[in-house]
């Protein structure tokens, strides 16, 4: 089996091993302080990859606004002190 | 899950070569990460996030002239997403200007109206946001959340002319079962101008591709509204409302929103301000689906560029390919499309002759004279991405 078929069947091989549905418990963010809020305050109505996929977007302001609109618009029930600690998250890690 | 990274070979040369003399920006930057990740009765796609799902059509799966129902694309805003037993459901349609209220089921449906079909193009308004430039927050789609379907249903129209639309009517209100988490968050619900409500194209839809709606696309009933973009096309639809007055809910006054005057395409009059205005149509774009950037041709081995090309229902005039970076122009061939609101296919024989680069751009113009633009309009939510696309091919 060439390399290349091998990989191929490594491809298949893990897809189909996938549980079906499964994945949102595979993400892990970056381990430093302020994940474990990150993760209990937002996975609450999203799963956490929105962090991954934003960070090439998303500077400090960016994840300011993005985490004000999260508890102005969309009613996350988060007071300040923890808003300024997943701001501080994301806009050091991410 | 699987992650590949996908294939950049020759880009930086045509980054070289276009900074020269053309017009058109090659080797444009793209997530350089993509994840396969499979909900059920989907076949793998490219996972953008888990929940709610927002899944991607792979470049693979947008080749046949229908995209099938367990490759078309997944995007949800409220995590919330029941399961609905087609047997209990039932859709309430009335409001402010509605003569009565009515009730209906799945049979009802079925049985009391007229069946349509129509072929049209399901696509997401922030479909390639992930290639805008500056970068634009939210869903980082390319190229797959869109796809082209066989609707069946029947007209939105005839069901609100049981009701009876008062002469005061100005939007027509659709909410679906999918919900938020937290009471708080607004729950997903969009309106449509009356007219565009009572177009005979708009349809309540129970089918796609002959079967029923995928419960990942409506299950088991959803609207079509050709034309539009998807954010209109509510999904797993459970009240329709007839109304006198502009509709206030967070998803048309705040979201889904481009700058006023900034685009072509309807105007939806009730919801527009001087500074924004809701996307409402598709614009004329085109997707080259046979290669992606960077991929190997062999030399002097016969090779085709394919695709397709679609609009917001004015319907595709010509598709044209440059292999000269846009300095020059060549019509390519075209084939039928099932209806205008569905995507048309083109052909083009490419030159394997000599090895190096092959700088290629397509461009799509329209029966009313739209064409694709070589510049994006920035706005701050990436919507209307429909800029010539550019690929390098390398021929060795």
């Amino acid at each position: 089996m060439s390399a290349q078929l091998r990989c191929a069947a490594a491809l298949v091989l893990a897809l189909c091993a996938s549980p079906v549905g499964a994945g949102e418990e595979s993400i892990q963010l970056q381990d430093a302080p302020g994940r474990e809020l990150v993760v209990a305050r937002c996975s609450v109505c999203h799963s956490v990859d929105y962090v991954q996929m934003n960070a090439p977007v998303l500077d400090r302001a960016g994840w300011q606004k993005s985490v004000r609109k999260m508890i102005d618009q969309f009613g996350a029930p988060i007071g300040e002190d923890d808003a300024n600690q997943i701001i501080e998250y994301l806009a050091t890690h991410y | 899950m699987v992650t590949r990274r996908r294939v950049v070979a020759g880009s930086i040369g045509g980054l070289l070569l276009s900074s020269l003399s053309a017009p058109l920006t090659f080797g444009a930057a793209e997530p350089d990460q993509e994840s396969l990740a499979q909900l059920p009765g989907k076949r793998p796609l490219i996972k953008r996030t888990f929940r709610p799902p927002n899944y991607e059509t792979p470049l693979a799966d947008l080749r046949s002239q229908m995209t099938d129902n367990d490759a078309f694309f997944v995007r949800y805003h409220l995590a919330s997403i029941p399961e609905i037993d087609p047997r209990t459901w039932r859709l309430r349609i009335g409001g402010a200007s509605a003569n009565r209220t009515l009730e209906l089921s799945l049979a009802d449906l079925k049985r009391d109206f007229k069946r349509v079909h129509l072929a049209a193009i399901n696509q997401c308004s922030g479909n390639r946001r992930g290639l805008f430039t500056p970068r634009a927050a939210g869903v980082q789609w390319t190229y797959g959340a869109m796809g082209n379907a066989l609707w069946g249903g029947v007209r939105l129209r005839d069901v609100l002319n049981r009701v009876g639309v008062k002469g005061d009517a100005l939007e027509v209100v659709l909410e679906g079962a999918d919900a938020a988490l937290l009471a708080a968050t607004p729950d997903f619900a969009k309106s449509l101008p009356v007219d565009r409500a009572l177009d005979a194209d708009t349809l309540i839809a129970f089918e796609m591709n002959g079967e029923p709606l995928p419960h990942w696309n409506g299950a088991p009933v959803r609207l079509v509204v050709p034309g539009w973009t998807a954010t209109y096309w509510v999904k797993h639809l459970t009240s329709i409302n007839v109304e006198p007055k502009a509709f206030d809910g967070f998803w048309m006054k705040s979201a889904y929103r481009i700058p006023t005057g900034a685009f072509p395409g309807a105007r939806f009059k009730s919801q527009e301000n001087a500074q924004t205005t809701p996307i409402t149509e598709i614009l004329i774009n085109s997707l080259v689906t046979s290669h992606s950037n960077g991929a190997r041709l062999e030399r002097g081995r016969a090779a085709e560029l394919f695709g397709w090309a679609w609009d917001g229902g004015t319907g595709i005039s010509t598709v044209e390919v440059s292999s000269d970076e846009g300095r020059s122009w060549r019509p390519a061939k075209l084939g039928e499309a099932p209806s205008s609101y569905s995507w048309r296919g083109f052909r083009m024989p490419l030159d394997t002759a000599k090895p190096g680069s092959l700088q290629i751009a397509v461009r799509a113009t329209g029966r009313n004279g739209a064409r694709q633009p070589d510049k994006l309009t920035p706005n701050p939510s990436g919507y209307h991405h429909n800029m010539i696309q550019t690929l390098t091919l390398e021929v060795a």
